[in-house]
């Protein structure tokens, strides 16, 4: 190596160069794989962090838990406050409980008056969370649960009160979960008492924005968002939050959930209901298809009928 | 000296890639899950940078683009274009690390500075060539401020703590190239 002439130098060098070319060839190469056949470059992505993120639980368990403990010693300094601040809500939620209970015998009294049928009661699988998205533009999460549990694309995901988002890319054992704050989230939704559709963009903050409001002036501050089930992919009736008014004026979502505790995930089992495309499927069972060689001479019919 | 002992030189880039490993690894540890204001910074992007100024065999462009390759995969970036910036831009720096040497600390930061403004902004005209959509420009612009900001803390830590610092100008290895 100390004996090697200019010749050779040179030719290394040029060879060190023709390799770096190539290199940069290989990773543009990637990059535009990645932007030509997304699915299936997001699929290795979703296999590749399926074999490689159970394996690091070992080591990130200990620093999360550590984490954690330090945040409640913290919370140790106040909790004379907190403990009359949750006298005060606890006597609140008991009026509440008392309302919310009148309401609902008045509720199911008048549901069975009408003989109304409500939607079979959703399932859902619980996933662990493991993994933060890593990356300040982009808000997901990697649960524990994947293809193997049953795990399907778009399924939603809550925690025990409102939606925190749904899944996309799915490996084996684990499942990619894109907040609805993510800039890439568009959920279609319906705000109550005045049943107006929007739909709830990310925008990388914990108020994601209502867009396509059909008329803004029925939609008041303190009105409930919830999933309207457009489009098929997503349940309806799941709780998102409340519309609160931006100091910009733009309409959001104060969010239910609470993004700063997520450590379980509830992910709604969901099969969207078949469409109904003819009338007669409106009412009733499924009546017989007729089958297209039913075109038969009218005595035969007659005789069929006798 | 690294060139005289192949092992030292291999243990040094074994331990390049450990730390960025475990960067990418802390980043993906579920702490916060709200959307922060304050993005984290590229540290890779400041050791790799820092580390080629001052000893630039620890990090050769195959380990560089491996690690921002992991990266891209680790954490949900566009596949391949994280590595591809970052590998163009550890390699200006490389080129140019005799003059880096040379010159003043505030000077190497103004030029890491512009250099790093320029692989955001070379990142986004990518994203919108290939018509992907773009990253939020206000998240580009806090990661970009943040990632200047720790440059000099990150170059303190590998100089003064790790002692890897700038070979003197005119320093020879031990085959009389220059280092």
């Amino acid at each position: 190596m100390a004996h090697r002439n200019d010749q050779s130098v040179n030719f290394g060098r040029t060879l060190g160069r023709i390799g770096f070319g190539l290199f940069l060839v290989l990773l543009l190469a990637v990059f535009l794989v990645w932007r030509i056949d997304n699915s299936r470059a997001e699929r290795f992505r979703s296999a590749v962090i399926d074999k490689v993120v159970p394996n690091m639980d070992w080591a990130m368990t200990p620093i999360t838990k550590a984490t954690q403990m330090a945040e409640d010693f913290q919370s140790y300094e106040r909790i004379y406050q907190q403990n009359q601040e949750l006298r005060r809500q606890l006597q609140q939620m008991k009026a509440w409980r008392e309302a919310a209970l009148q309401l609902e015998q008045e509720n199911a009294r008048l549901l069975d008056l009408n003989n109304v049928k409500l939607n079979p009661r959703r399932t859902y699988l619980s996933g662990e969370l493991i993994t933060d998205s890593g990356s300040p533009f982009r808000q997901s999460s990697i649960i524990n649960i994947g293809r193997r549990d049953g795990v399907k694309e778009g399924w939603a995901a809550m925690d025990g009160l409102g939606l925190v988002g749904h899944i996309a890319g799915l490996g084996e054992n684990t499942a990619r979960v894109i907040f609805v704050t993510d800039t890439a989230s568009n959920i279609p939704v319906i705000i109550k008492p005045s049943d107006q559709k929007a739909i709830l963009t990310g925008d990388n903050t914990l108020l994601p924005q209502l867009q396509f409001i059909e008329s803004i002036n029925q939609v008041k501050p303190g009105d409930r968002v919830f999933t309207s089930g457009d489009g098929g992919v997503f349940p309806s009736g799941l709780l998102v939050g409340q519309v609160a008014l931006g100091a910009d004026g733009i309409l959001r979502t104060k969010l239910s959930a609470d993004y700063r505790r997520l450590k379980f995930l509830r992910i709604i089992r969901h099969t969207p209901a078949t469409p109904i495309a003819e009338p007669d499927r409106l009412i009733g069972p499924v009546l017989p298809v007729p089958k297209p060689t039913e075109v038969i001479p009218p005595e035969e019919t007659a005789d069929g009928r006798g | 000296m690294d060139e005289v002992n192949p092992y030292k030189s291999l243990r040094n880039r074994a331990i390049y890639f450990g730390v960025c490993m475990a960067l990418i690894f802390l980043r993906l540890i579920p702490l916060d899950l709200e959307p922060n204001k304050v993005g984290m910074p590229d540290f890779i992007l400041c050791i790799t940078a820092a580390i080629v100024i001052r000893k630039a065999i620890i990090a050769p462009y195959v380990l560089v683009g491996l690690v921002f390759l992991i990266a891209d995969i680790m954490l949900s970036r566009p596949l391949g274009l994280g590595a591809l910036i970052g590998v163009v831009g550890i390699e200006i720096v490389r080129n140019n690390r005799f003059s880096f040497r040379e010159m003043f600390f505030l000077s190497e930061l103004f030029l890491m500075a512009i250099l790093f403004a320029l692989m955001a902004f070379a990142q986004q005209l990518a994203l919108s060539l290939v018509l992907a959509d773009r990253l939020p420009l206000h998240s580009v612009l806090i990661q970009l401020v943040t990632t200047i900001a720790c440059y000099p803390i990150v170059v303190f830590v590998i100089s003064q703590m790790l002692r890897i610092s700038k070979p003197a100008p005119g320093e020879f290895n031990a085959f009389g190239h220059k280092l």
